[in-house]
């Protein structure tokens, strides 16, 4: 027995929360069998410990058991009266339900010892014994009241659980919410119930103040910044943000999940959704239903229920707070920004609620969206590398923020906005993101001639344009379609792919077309360019010497290479530079 | 080698050496894939790839990729826009430096789920080729084994060759028995079922969907199984555990690649009578199939269509059956290779339909309006020959507005553009064209529209501002700001210009940065508007020009208690809370001091608490 309870429960401790388990459904049972008994009696569970002897107790003034009930349900595993008491009145607060919660009793104690009286024969009382849980003994015992009273002796290892504050905070951490009063020693555990449960609590600030503190009470690890009220049909409880910063996934959710009274666990963080890294709950159900180790939850209906019921409440405590409570839903943005935008992302509501709140990571600092349109003429420019590139050069130049899409979440909450709201999206380093940068020009013939035959080399397309800032002359940009084409369809990529693949794989790049694998933007808005076209042969021919080094110069493109030797360039450069001093 | 181990072992590695960013990535994000969270796959592969390059480790940028295309393709079915990127994997992962990460081989598997998306019937030889070159280089004891043969199986089954399809699972079983690969359950069991259900055992599929207990699968799996589960309850007739087992269109919504086997489940319980073949079963297969189309999977697209002309017609939605052919007709003309096996027995079903519409139906005399757009559609195309006539104007606005929010773009365009043509002067083209131009701008093609435009040429009176309209409109619509300024400008400098353009074209001066000039033209267009209209505009940007005399004026035709002149306006108001609108949860108290100015009272109200935290 005392391997099988050890295998079942993850930790020792859980054998208090099961004895006052054990001691509540017994008071339950009285109740339903016994009414007018239970109604005199003193109805309620003691629990108590001596650390000097390394025991503890737990009394009750429940049913009590008769010796055949002993021996049926303390002597036998997987047999516990509950489970039948419970298929028979299904409205009643019964909590156990497999019948083997007395087997943690065994798992920590030398000695057991049970005693008890049954209401059903109230002038006999027994004591049932056991050592190790391996025998036991079940002999008459002297006169006592109605109920039961279970003392462990505990095994040495075990011997901290009667320590008053290790006990203490069990019980306040298990059995807070009981319905039963609980007694350690002096101290009443359970005096307040759950604010969802207090019918006293009507006034609003009141019972703000009350979730917020039942918050701090179980968000020890992420305290709360505010609290969100769970009112639903399969659960109530209460949501807290937490006060700690999260960045885009950090996942510090949990729930610890009330079941009749008694806390199951904290296990559960599927129970909030996915994207709530930044929340945790406190939770109490009627229909949530154990597993054996009743540490962990089935994963059924009401399960579903009860997370659609913390998703709806979540978000609509959000939408709350960002309604009524400025100063809070202010803070929650500081702290979770990188998260919230990635929930944004998750379901459509946080989006249209955060689509103008949240921040995005630019250039010029963490950004509103509207803030970054403002500044960029209607449009969302997103930069999908780490830096460099003529990006950088071109935007500074602009004074215009670039997303920074590698961070988290940035890239498709900027889709999604211009998907949903408006602006438009340029993806930088893409062939539609050139496009939208770089306005083509159709020039006479003649102008384009030159242009090719002044800044075009091998390998090289020049497309006259024109872009912001006038300064800039020319950007380089590789087309990595073409680059791709060629990796594939050389020689060398016959060597390392295999030939199936690499047949589908050319499939694809056979639509590419043959054409240069780098572009060359002329800037036509340039007064140096303007210049040079107006310009005669001789005085155009001294011009693009001196410019034309520059293509080089500013061809980094962010990869480890620049895509020219930059030193040839400037040495053509200081030579035509010479040449014109002279002349 | 084990995929996972090294997986682990990677982990561990960026751990010490502090990317612990990226190794929790590397943690989350194949049960993100599994688990259909699709927006959270893309947030966090945008961060982890750049994470991964910095860490100089190609291997995991494999990893990354290959991730990130199994949630594109295998569940989102991106295959337009993931090509390119399946090939660049593939070319990355051929490199010396990644051919020994064993995530490399799945880089094969990316591009040939590519295909099969695409595609399926018409690559069944070029993926059946791939899948066996891939599986000659591995064993039974590899993780991508799996992947690999139910690719395999799947090329069999696109191929319309099912008995060969079920005799390899047979084969991939019996070597995983042999290899003492053992797993929770059978191994492919979703191949082994859509293998029978094309030989038409449903029985047994059943019996086989009920041994499925994958949950490393996660949902995405699980969701492929209860969607099999009731097609098979269904065509077996047990009718309630079909229509309980199919699941809400809204529920996987997102994951286009369920939308197949959603569909043919939805067929088999309307054909089981589960459930009712009406509008909106039509309208969600719309759905479903013109997202398969945007995303480029054009034989499902195909399929999709054929199931819809089926549907239709089965619930004597004639007109919506026609349309839905159409598409069908569109999409296989799309097909790689129309004649392939696969592709004959759904060329037969359109065929089918098409018989069964056979000749146009009977003439009915109204085109009217109704609630149900399908019924209003049906009626429509009793009434009217919308492929060929010329309609009247009403009966234009009726076709035009059916196809539209059907769906059917392609055939609004069609219609609007041939009733241009029709159109016997300029003067009745004039509508026609605004609205082929409007549906242009809608499905994006924001150019065509503008070409479509200014072929109405020069215009005078209200045509003209109705072509101006209709130009602004598509430049807003597009959201480019220089090209919709230097069309309200020039509309501006007409002496006839209304004032709705002269304030709009203010907005946009706003919001490009130009004040003086906004104001400019917010006075001028106050001066034509009811008074208040345009007051509030020229008071805000007065002010921040300091144009006193201005605000002054356009407060006191706003009813403010304000004197004209020149003086800078500095009165009592009253408190007030400021909101500042790059950070709108900051609130002050201040003085109101003038119509839109105030003076800050207090950096924090007096009750409220500051936090560690609370100033960015």
């Amino acid at each position: 027995m005392r391997v099988l309870g050890e295998h079942l429960y993850s930790s020792p401790s859980v054998a208090v929360r099961e004895l006052v388990q054990n001691a509540h459904d017994s008071i339950e049972r009285r109740r339903i069998e016994d009414p007018e008994g239970w109604a005199s009696a003193e109805r309620c569970i003691r629990v108590e410990c001596d650390p000097e002897r390394g025991r503890i107790s737990i009394e009750d003034s429940g049913a009590g058991l008769t010796r055949e009930e002993i021996v049926e349900y303390l002597a036998t595993v997987g047999t516990g009266y509950t489970r039948r008491l419970r298929d028979a009145s299904a409205d009643a607060g019964l909590i156990g339900y497999f019948g083997l919660g007395f087997l943690t009793a065994f798992v920590v104690a030398e000695r057991t010892e049970v005693w008890t009286c049954s209401y059903q024969d109230a002038a006999q009382a027994f004591l049932f014994h056991s050592k190790n849980g391996q025998q036991y003994g079940v002999e008459a015992a002297e006169a006592r009241p109605v109920g039961t009273r279970v003392t462990l002796e505990l095994r040495e290892r075990f011997r901290e659980l009667s320590q008053a504050h290790v006990l203490g905070s069990l019980v306040r951490r298990y059995c807070g919410f009981l319905r039963y009063p609980v007694w350690i020693h002096e101290e009443h555990v359970n005096q307040h119930p759950p604010p969802w449960r207090d019918t006293q609590l009507t006034n609003p600030i009141r019972r703000k103040r009350a979730l917020l503190e039942l918050a701090e009470r179980f968000g020890i690890a992420f305290e709360p910044l505010c609290a969100i009220e769970v009112d639903g049909e399969a659960c109530k409880g209460v949501i807290w943000i937490h006060a700690g910063s999260t960045y885009g996934t950090s996942d510090h959710r949990d729930v610890h999940v009330f079941i009749r009274g008694m806390l199951i666990g904290n296990e559960d963080r599927e129970l909030l959704p996915s994207w709530a890294g930044f929340a945790s709950a406190v939770i109490e159900s009627e229909g949530l239903h154990p597993t054996a180790s009743r540490e962990a939850l089935q994963k059924d209906g009401v399960y579903e229920q009860v997370k659609a019921e913390l998703r709806e409440a979540l978000i609509e405590g959000l939408g709350r707070i960002a309604e009524q409570e400025a100063a809070t839903w202010r803070r929650v943005l500081l702290r979770h920004n990188e998260a919230l935008l990635g929930s944004a992302l998750s379901d459509s509501r946080l989006f249209d609620l955060l689509a103008e709140e949240v921040t995005l990571p630019t250039s010029h600092g963490d950004l509103r969206v509207k803030h970054i349109l403002e500044k960029s003429q209607g449009k969302l420019h997103v930069s999908q590398t780490e830096s460099g590139g003529f990006e950088e050069l071109l935007f500074r130049a602009l004074g215009v923020p670039v997303v920074h899409g590698i961070r988290f979440a940035a890239l498709p909450f900027c889709k999604a906005y211009t998907d949903r709201v408006r602006g438009r999206l340029v993806l930088l380093g893409t062939g539609k993101g050139d496009s939208e940068l770089f306005q083509r020009v159709e020039l006479a013939d003649a102008e384009r001639r030159k242009l090719e035959q002044w800044f075009g080399r091998e390998d090289v397309a020049v497309t006259p344009c024109r872009f912001a800032p006038k300064e800039l002359p020319f950007v380089l940009v590789p087309d990595r379609e073409v680059q791709l084409k060629r990796r594939i369809e050389s020689d060398r990529a016959d060597a390392r792919i295999s030939s199936a693949v690499l047949g589908l794989a050319r499939q694809f790049t056979a639509q590419v077309g043959s054409r240069p694998s780098l572009k060359l933007y002329v800037n036509c808005d340039c007064p140096a360019i303007e210049r040079l076209l107006d310009a005669t042969p001789e005085r155009a021919e001294r011009g693009v010497r001196l410019l034309a080094p520059l293509v080089s110069l500013l061809s980094e493109t962010g990869e480890e290479t620049r895509l020219f030797d930059v030193e040839t360039a400037l040495r053509d450069f200081c030579a035509a530079l010479c040449e014109t001093l002279e002349a | 080698m084990d995929i996972w181990r090294w997986l682990t072992e990677a982990q561990r590695g960026l751990m010490r050496r502090g990317h612990v960013r990226l190794a929790r990535a590397l943690d989350e994000l194949p049960s993100l894939v599994v688990d259909e969270e699709h927006d959270a796959v893309d947030a966090l592969v945008a961060e982890a790839l750049p994470l991964a390059r910095a860490a100089d480790n190609p291997w995991l940028e494999v990893f990354i990729r290959h991730w990130e295309l199994q949630s594109r393709v295998l569940n989102r079915e991106r295959v337009k826009d993931s090509l390119p990127l399946a090939v660049e994997l593939l070319e990355l992962s051929s490199r010396p430096e990644t051919k020994d990460c064993p995530q490399s081989v799945c880089a094969t598997q990316d591009l040939a789920s590519c295909y099969a998306t695409l595609d399926g019937p018409g690559y069944v030889s070029e993926r059946l080729a791939v899948a066996r070159e891939t599986l000659a280089r591995i064993d039974p004891t590899w993780p991508c084994y799996l992947c690999i043969s139910s690719e395999l199986v799947d090329a069999l089954l696109d191929g319309g060759r099912a008995e060969e399809a079920l005799a390899e699972v047979g084969r991939v079983r019996a070597s995983l028995l042999e290899r003492d690969q053992r797993q929770t359950c059978p191994a492919l069991i979703r191949p082994r079922v859509d293998a029978l259900f094309a030989l038409g055992r449903f029985e047994e599929a059943l019996m086989e969907l009920e041994q499925w207990d994958e949950p490393a699968s996660g949902s995405s799996g699980e969701m492929a199984i209860r969607l099999r589960k009731a097609r098979a309850h269904a065509a077996l007739g047990q009718l309630t555990e079909a229509k309980n087992s199919l699941p809400d269109p809204g529920s996987i919504s997102k994951t286009p690649s369920h939308y197949s086997a959603w569909i043919r489940a939805a067929q088999a319980l309307v054909k089981a009578g589960a459930i009712r073949n009406d509008a909106d079963l039509g309208a969600v297969l719309r759905d479903m199939r013109a997202a398969q189309e945007q995303n480029g999977a054009w034989f499902l697209a195909f399929e999709s269509a054929a199931v819809g002309s089926e549907l239709a017609l089965g619930r004597g939605a004639r007109a919506t059956a026609r349309l839905e052919l159409r598409q069908a007709q569109r999409l296989f003309a799309e097909l790689r290779a129309p004649g392939a096996p696969g592709v004959a027995s759904w060329v037969a079903r359109v065929d089918a339909v098409r018989s069964a519409l056979g000749e146009p139906d009977p003439r009915r005399p109204s085109v009217d309006q109704d609630s149900d757009v399908e019924a209003m559609w049906e009626r429509a195309a009793a009434a009217v020959d919308w492929e060929t006539e010329a309609l009247s104007d009403d009966a234009l606005e009726v076709v035009l507005g059916c196809l539209e929010q059907m769906g059917y773009l392609k055939e609004a365009e069609e219609v609007a553009e041939r009733a241009v043509n029709v159109a016997a002067s300029p003067e009745q083209a004039l509508k026609p064209r605004l609205r082929w131009a409007e549906l242009l701008s809608r499905g994006g093609d924001a150019e065509r529209a503008l070409r479509v435009l200014a072929e109405l040429g020069e215009l005078e009176g209200e045509e003209f501002w109705l072509r101006a309209r209709a130009e602004v409109d598509v430049l807003r619509r597009l959201g480019d700001d220089q090209r919709l300024r230097t069309r309200l400008v020039a509309l501006c400098e007409r002496a006839d210009a209304p004032p709705g353009a002269v304030l709009l074209l203010s907005e946009l001066e706003q919001r490009l940065g130009d004040t003086a000039r906004a104001l400019q033209l917010a006075l001028r267009a106050s001066e034509a508007l009811p008074r208040g209209e345009a007051d509030w505009k020229v008071v805000e940007l007065a002010t921040e020009l300091g144009a006193w005399t201005e605000v002054r004026r356009a407060a006191n035709r706003l009813g403010m208690p304000v004197e004209l002149g020149d003086a800078p306006i500095e009165e009592e108001w009253g408190l007030v809370q400021v909101v500042f609108p790059d950070d709108p949860q900051r609130r002050l108290v201040a003085l109101r001091t003038g119509p839109v100015t105030a003076r800050v009272l207090e950096l924090s109200g007096p009750t409220a608490d500051t936090e560690h935290g609370d100033d960015p």
